[in-house]
């Protein structure tokens, strides 16, 4: 059973310390990418043209699709597709038992982490070791990442060193990061040097080329897949873009977005195996195509995953990314889950503020807080949302919908503000005035103010 | 099949309107490319010297690493002697390799990146093994931004290459910046103002 966002980040808050840090370590990331984007006069320019590569990609993705597969075949390259996680598992784990592997080095990948590849592999006596650092640190911890493109922001480097020293016998106590850091490279560099194959995801395909391009700052994606003789890298089919130039707009944007670097320090063109070498390229759907025939979501195709939606969210700072609950959390997260499982992450829409701040920050100009705002009123009109909060909207609706009802309501609520005891608002029932006293009731309403003054 | 599958399906659903790919033209930042790509070096955490010819590069090297280290030099007119790459049994004898110096296509004023493809590369696994790298680069090959550059490298034919910027870094433990990740934890770039 999936817990709710608003339970678990009831649990999150409790630690208002953490809290504050969480809410403070995101914050400076924003205010990093907007470093960033302002150093590039022709930002806006760049957020315009990206979007409309992708919404022309989409449009078309199934030519680019197949013009795709025909130059990586072209290239030596062998392209699989599957139609859901659980195929995509299967192949992979196919080709790894045809070369008889027995470990794997895995670079970040936000897909695999959606098709639960690392559990598959594992049950079939595959050891996967994650490369990236934050990765390895919550692989170790035996956690999912709680944010995608800094996995393990939500622990404190003490919290590392205490896991390091555990499973490593580092130094205990020796909590400066560039001590761990260095432990977690000799440690990472003895697999690279034993692994039988390297896994690594895909931030951008090109159609024209039949390439990938991965993007680190680690180097974990180079130094896997230079060194095992088998490559593997897995992605989704959204991740197409039809020439080689189109790069120029999205290595532009995808650093600067998330991390307010000028660029990754990598950024990798795979376009044939290397000498001796064999690579595959696995095209996942996992209802991606059928998300294209929902007028109001299939925008959310675009997202090129930096991440930027979550350090400026409001809700996501001062929840965490594990509150979610999904393979990706905060506002992308709460659009894109409900594609794969509606009632399942029904709840997730509603964790937001619909500030907007979302859909400021992102690159490609996805609509997020638009889009969370329509799967409100879709969730809403389906039967999947809570009791408790249905019958409240239904009464708001009537209360909101009907100015005399409103007026009276409003008279209604400053009259008993005043004369009742504040217990009977700070109860159960109400989860506003869980964290907050109610406020003090003004003598009049706004509306009576008004037409006094107009007098 | 799930290919035929998945296409029918994105056949069917895709969206009907007519998306235009976007006007490519994006006006280059101001300035000269070589001073604006080495203010960029100390952002990405890049050493930085300029050599007036390849007889000056190699005075340079020896200079930042003077000892008795393990070299492979890719750069024929750096007189700097090491390691014959082509009569490695294995590659993963270059673990721990001190130093790699290796020739870098183009680089990137907007950013600092450097190319990087197997055109120059024996093993691809040379610029990311090597505890140090240094990459050099032609002062001529400095374009302004990365659609020039993508635009210079229509129909280059490489089978791999890689824009570096920096040496390899993370900020994983509490977004402390930390220099010296999976790749090479030291990088020097090198200018060559007069490359005869």
């Amino acid at each position: 059973m999936r817990g709710s966002i608003k339970d678990n980040s009831e649990v999150f808050l409790k630690n208002e310390e953490r809290t504050n840090w969480h809410d403070k370590a995101l914050w400076f990331v924003r205010e990093k990418r907007d470093l960033a984007a302002k150093s590039i006069p022709e930002w806006e320019q760049l957020r315009e043209k990206a979007s409309a590569v992708k919404m022309h990609t989409l449009s078309n993705l199934d030519q680019y699709l197949i013009e795709f597969e025909e130059n990586a075949l072209k290239n030596g390259v062998k392209v699989h597709w599957a139609k859901d996680g659980e195929e995509h598992n299967r192949i992979i784990e196919e080709i790894l038992q045809s070369h008889q592997v027995k470990k794997v080095v895995k670079s970040k990948s936000m897909l695999t982490e959606e098709c639960h590849l690392n559990p598959h592999l594992e049950s079939k006596g595959i050891e996967v070791i994650d490369t990236d650092l934050g990765e390895r640190i919550i692989q170790l911890k035996k956690e999912p990442p709680s944010h995608i493109v800094m996995p393990a922001i939500h622990l404190k480097k003490e919290e590392v060193s205490e896991l390091f020293h555990e499973k490593w016998n580092t130094e205990k106590g020796n909590n400066d990061p560039v001590y761990l850091t260095y432990q977690a490279r000799l440690s990472l560099r003895k697999d690279f040097l034993t692994a039988d194959a390297a896994i690594t995801g895909v931030n951008f395909a090109v159609a024209e080329t039949g390439e990938v391009v991965v993007c680190t700052n680690e180097g974990n994606a180079d130094v896997g897949t230079h060194i095992a003789p088998l490559q593997i890298h897995s992605m989704g089919i959204e991740k197409l873009i039809p020439q080689r130039e189109h790069l120029g707009i999205f290595t532009r944007m995808l650093a600067r977005s998330a991390t307010g670097q000028p660029v990754t320090v990598y950024t990798s063109h795979f376009r044939k195996p290397k000498k001796e070498g064999e690579m595959h390229i696995v095209l996942v759907d996992n209802k991606r195509s059928e998300r294209l025939s929902k007028e109001k979501y299939w925008t959310s195709l675009k997202c090129i995953r930096c991440g930027a939606c979550m350090n400026t969210c409001p809700i996501y700072r001062r929840s965490g990314g594990h509150s979610y609950e999904a393979t990706i959390p905060g506002p992308i997260g709460s659009i894109l889950a409900p594609n794969l499982d509606t009632e399942k992450y029904s709840d997730l829409p509603f964790a937001s503020t619909l500030c907007g701040s979302c859909s400021d920050v992102c690159p490609v100009k996805i609509n997020i807080h638009e889009q969370l705002f329509f799967w409100r009123q879709d969730i809403g009109r389906s039967n999947v949302l809570p009791k408790s909060k249905k019958i409240s909207m239904k009464i708001m609706a009537g209360v909101l919908g009907n100015p005399a009802v409103y007026k009276m309501f409003g008279k209604m609520m400053r009259i008993s503000l005043k004369l009742l005891p504040s217990s009977i608002f700070e109860n159960k029932l109400n989860t506003w005035a869980k964290n907050r006293k109610m406020m003090e009731a003004p003598k009049e309403s706004f509306q009576e103010w008004y037409q006094k003054r107009k007098k | 099949m799930s290919r035929k599958e998945i296409l029918e399906n994105i056949a069917r659903n895709k969206p009907s309107g007519e998306y235009k790919l976007p006007d490519l033209t994006i006006r280059p930042q101001e300035g000269k490319v070589d001073e604006l790509f080495e203010e960029m070096m100390p952002k990405v955490s890049a050493k930085f010297e300029k050599a007036k010819d390849y007889s000056a590069v190699a005075e340079i090297i020896r200079k930042h690493f003077p000892g008795d280290i393990r070299i492979v030099n890719l750069i024929e007119k750096v007189k700097i002697p090491g390691i014959n790459v082509s009569k490695l049994k294995n590659i993963k004898e270059l673990n721990l390799l001190d130093l790699a110096i290796i020739k870098g296509d183009l680089a990137v004023a907007e950013n600092g990146a450097i190319w990087v493809s197997d055109q120059n590369l024996p093993h691809r696994i040379l610029p990311f093994i090597c505890e140090n790298l240094i990459l050099v680069i032609d002062k001529k090959n400095i374009v302004n931004n990365m659609h020039e550059v993508y635009r210079l490298q229509n129909n280059l034919d490489y089978n791999y290459g890689v824009f570096i910027a920096g040496p390899s870094k993370t900020a994983d433990i509490e977004q402390s910046l930390v220099v010296g990740a999976q790749g090479p934890r030291n990088m020097l770039v090198i200018l060559v103002e007069n490359q005869a």
